[in-house]
């Protein structure tokens, strides 16, 4: 009894302090620059996720907007990057972890880069997820102006994307109108730079910090060309 | 005598009640009537199961579907198992428990196959920091593996071990969400084991792991 007690004080605090990030972060998707902490993350030199040689050029590829139809093509703003993932909204695991360490990532980075990174997020359940639904899915946890949900109807142009992505993606055949059915797919992420290169993949289970350090990385990079 | 031995219980209920409101607690005993509860406290005594790091993560407006993690430690000399989870209808309709597997990429529909040997669900890369090694990476060509979930009948929370329900693993599946998941709110869900019976735990919602 004593011991557990002690574990729980040593956990309380500990989450008093993780509450207390989570509060600065969390709650608040404006933009706050990370100027107050001393302890500020070191970043590290090399890229934490994988990077093909040579890197995988998508610049030709695009889907279109959930809610307006308008091509999105796979390339970030100038000087930005763009986070491009396949999910669907009826993910409750690992959609949901995924994005929301693309949240805590974003957050650990100054504002200025922070806010030079879009969202993607391409359904591969196009059946149950409408625009709407995938917006505001979205915007749970992010900006509105970084979010590019994108969805087709047309099963070939989305096979297309995936193959040249290597996305692998499954859906229960299920009656028109049904909801729920099983659907698999891998949680990669791709980081596309603004010459529509992906310059590093994140497999499911990589940490926040290793993101937000991929990010700052090759963030900083364009200031150096 | 009866109200003699009900007082140190109630207190016991009570502190884990408000350090679960932290996110980290003790197991909070069922203590709705007194005559199960005691019953049910032999019961948890026997395979001496503790809950903690229990959490859900919010749910999106639109979401149907949540989620809800923890780790239960079994100091006992007993096996155990966790075989159902359930929530007030208040909170979602049904509650499943899941696995999420990572399948190699091309596998044909897979049958559902209850797999609860492990305590950990196989997943790629977890935790690491990433690197060039890592495992995911595959050959690049054959794609890359897939996040299935599938239902399980049980997780095994074997003597002197722990099961440990994890995003990209094991995790409590809340289906038809009454209403959004909200942060600073908590659900309770009763966790029914086989051998320690019913416990109630106070489950925080978060937006990411305690």
């Amino acid at each position: 009894m004593k011991a557990s007690f002690r574990v729980g004080v040593a956990s309380f605090s500990m989450l008093v302090l993780l509450a207390g990030f989570s509060i600065a972060g969390c709650g608040n998707k404006s933009e706050t620059a990370n100027t107050s902490n001393s302890d500020k993350p070191i970043w590290a030199t090399e890229l934490a996720g994988i990077s093909r040689e040579p890197s995988l050029d998508v610049s030709e590829l695009s889907l279109p907007n959930a809610v307006d139809g308008t091509a999105q093509v796979f390339k970030a703003d100038p000087d930005g990057l763009l986070l491009l993932y396949f999910g669907y909204t009826s993910c409750p695991d690992v959609c949901p972890t995924t994005l929301s360490d693309f949240r805590v990532a974003l957050e650990e980075l100054p504002a200025d880069e922070a806010s030079r990174v879009d969202v993607a997020m391409a359904t591969v359940d196009p059946d149950r997820d409408t625009g709407e639904l995938m917006s505001s899915y979205l915007d749970h946890f992010f900006e509105a102006d970084q979010i590019h949900p994108l969805r087709t109807e047309d099963p070939e142009e989305l096979s297309r994307v995936t193959q040249t992505l290597g996305v692998q993606f499954s859906v229960a055949e299920h009656a028109a109108g049904a909801t729920e059915y099983d659907v698999s797919h891998s949680a990669i992420t791709y980081v596309v730079d603004d010459q529509g290169l992906v310059r590093v993949e994140w497999p499911f289970g990589i940490d926040s910090q290793a993101m937000a350090s991929d990010l700052h990385l090759l963030l900083s990079n364009y200031k150096e060309k | 005598m009866k109200a003699m031995r009900i007082a140190p219980l109630a207190a016991i209920t009570a502190a884990s009640l408000l350090l679960g409101a932290c996110g980290e607690s003790e197991t909070a005993e069922k203590a709705t009537d007194t005559e199960s509860s005691a019953s049910e406290t032999t019961a948890a005594a026997k395979s001496a199961l503790s809950i903690s790091g229990q959490w859900a993560r919010t749910s999106p407006m639109v979401a149907s579907a949540g989620a809800a993690y923890l780790t239960i430690d079994n100091s006992g000399d007993t096996d155990d198992e966790l075989l159902t989870a359930s929530v007030d209808a208040s909170i979602a309709a049904k509650v499943e428990l899941h696995e999420t597997v990572a399948v190699e990429g091309g596998a044909t529909e897979s049958s559902m196959m209850p797999t609860a040997e492990s305590t950990e669900a196989p997943m790629m890369n977890t935790g690491a920091t990433g690197s060039a090694e890592a495992p995911m990476m595959g050959t690049g060509t054959t794609g890359a593996p897939m996040m299935e979930m599938r239902p399980v009948t049980s997780i095994a929370a074997p003597a002197g071990g722990q099961a440990i329900l994890k995003p990209g693993g094991y995790h409590i599946m809340l289906l038809e969400l009454a209403k959004p998941l909200e942060v600073g709110t908590t659900i309770e869900i009763t966790l029914t084991f086989k051998e320690a019976g019913e416990m109630v735990v106070s489950v925080p919602v978060r937006d990411t792991a305690p």
